[in-house]
C-alpha cells in the first residue's frame, strides 16, 4: 500500500505538475503493476502477456 | 511489423505572413495552435518536429498562440506566449524544440475532457496499458518496441486519456529515442535514423500506423509504473490497491 502511494506521489505526476483527481480515477480503475526493466525482448514478452490477460 | 521513418515536413500548414517570419498552425483534438517564428532560423527546424501533427483549417481561430523573438543576446531566443515567456533559449535547435513542447502542453492543458498523465500508452484490441515512468526510465523504448510487436502506439510521453471512458487518444509529438535505445531496438529489427538537421543526441521519429487523432482505444485496464533500478531480467510485480 505504501508503494503504491509512493508510485502516485513520485512517477504519476500530471502533465503540468501535481496528481489530479483523473490520475486518481485511472488508478482506482487499472490493475497495477512494477515493472523492473530488463534485457528489451523479455521486457516486450512480459508485457504483451500481461496486456493479453484478461482484467 | 513498423517502419520507423525521420520526421519530416508534410502535415501542417505554413503560411508566410511577412519577409522574415513564417507562421506554422497545427491542430490538436481540435484546437488550434499557431506559431510565429523567423523564417531563417527556424523555417527548416521546426518541420522536423511538428511532423506528425494535423494541419489546421486555413481561417480557424487560434487557441494557442506563441511567437519566437530575437532573446537578449545574439544566438539567444525567446518563447513568448500571452501571458508567460520562456527567455534567452540557447540556439534555434533548443527554442524549436521549446516551441513544440510548448504547442503540445498548453494544447492538452485546455482539453478537460481528458485526463493527461506523463506516461506511454499501447493497445491491443482490447485493452489499453498505461507505462508511467520518469524520463530515462524506459517508456519510449518499451512503447516503441511494444509497437514493433504488434501492438498500437497512442503515445510515448502526454497520454491523454477520456475521463469518463477511461479511453486514451493518439497525440501526435514525434518519439524521442536516445542512441542507447536506438541500439536496443535495432535488436529488434528496428532502425531508427538519426535526425538529420537538429543538432541533439537523440532522433525524432513519426511511426506510421499511430491511430488518427479522433479514433479512441480500448479502455486502459493496465498501468505499469516503471521501477527506477533495472535488472538482469524483466520482473513484474503486481502492486497492491490502497484501500479506500
Amino acid at each position: 500500500m505504501r508503494f503504491i502511494q509512493q508510485s502516485l506521489s513520485e512517477q504519476f505526476e500530471m502533465v503540468g505538475g501535481g496528481v489530479s483527481d483523473g490520475a486518481l480515477a485511472i488508478i482506482e480503475a487499472a490493475d497495477c503493476y512494477e515493472l523492473v526493466v530488463g534485457p528489451i525482448e523479455e521486457t516486450v514478452t512480459r508485457l504483451i502477456d500481461l496486456i493479453e490477460m484478461q482484467s | 511489423m513498423v517502419t520507423a521513418v525521420p520526421a519530416r515536413s508534410t502535415l501542417f500548414s505554413s503560411n508566410g505572413c511577412s519577409n522574415n517570419i513564417e507562421t506554422f498552425r497545427v491542430a490538436i483534438h481540435g484546437l488550434v495552435a499557431e506559431a510565429r517564428v523567423p523564417r531563417l532560423f527556424f523555417a527548416r527546424r521546426l518541420p522536423l518536429l511538428l511532423a506528425g501533427y494535423s494541419p489546421a483549417a486555413p481561417f480557424a481561430a487560434a487557441d494557442v498562440e506563441l511567437a519566437v523573438v530575437p532573446g537578449s543576446k545574439r544566438g539567444l531566443w525567446d518563447v513568448a506566449l500571452a501571458n508567460e515567456r520562456f527567455p534567452d533559449i540557447v540556439g534555434a535547435d533548443l527554442a524549436a524544440q521549446r516551441v513544440e513542447w510548448v504547442i503540445a502542453k498548453e494544447t492538452v492543458n485546455r482539453l478537460p475532457r481528458f485526463i493527461h498523465v506523463h506516461g506511454a500508452v499501447v493497445a491491443t484490441a482490447n485493452q489499453s496499458l498505461l507505462l508511467v515512468g520518469h524520463s530515462g526510465r524506459g517508456k519510449s523504448t518499451t512503447a516503441v518496441a511494444l509497437a514493433q510487436a504488434g501492438l498500437t502506439l497512442f503515445t510515448d510521453d502526454v497520454a491523454l486519456i477520456g475521463r469518463e471512458d477511461l479511453r486514451p487518444v493518439s497525440v501526435p509529438r514525434p518519439i524521442k529515442l536516445d542512441r542507447g535505445s536506438r541500439m536496443l531496438l535495432r535488436r529488434l529489427g528496428l532502425a531508427i535514423p538519426r535526425a538529420a538537421r537538429l543538432r541533439e543526441s537523440v532522433s525524432r521519429v513519426v511511426l506510421p500506423g499511430q491511430p488518427p487523432p479522433d479514433v479512441p482505444g480500448p479502455p486502459v485496464t493496465k498501468i505499469v509504473f516503471l521501477a527506477p533500478e533495472r535488472g538482469e531480467r524483466s520482473e513484474l510485480r503486481t502492486m497492491i490497491r490502497p484501500r479506500p
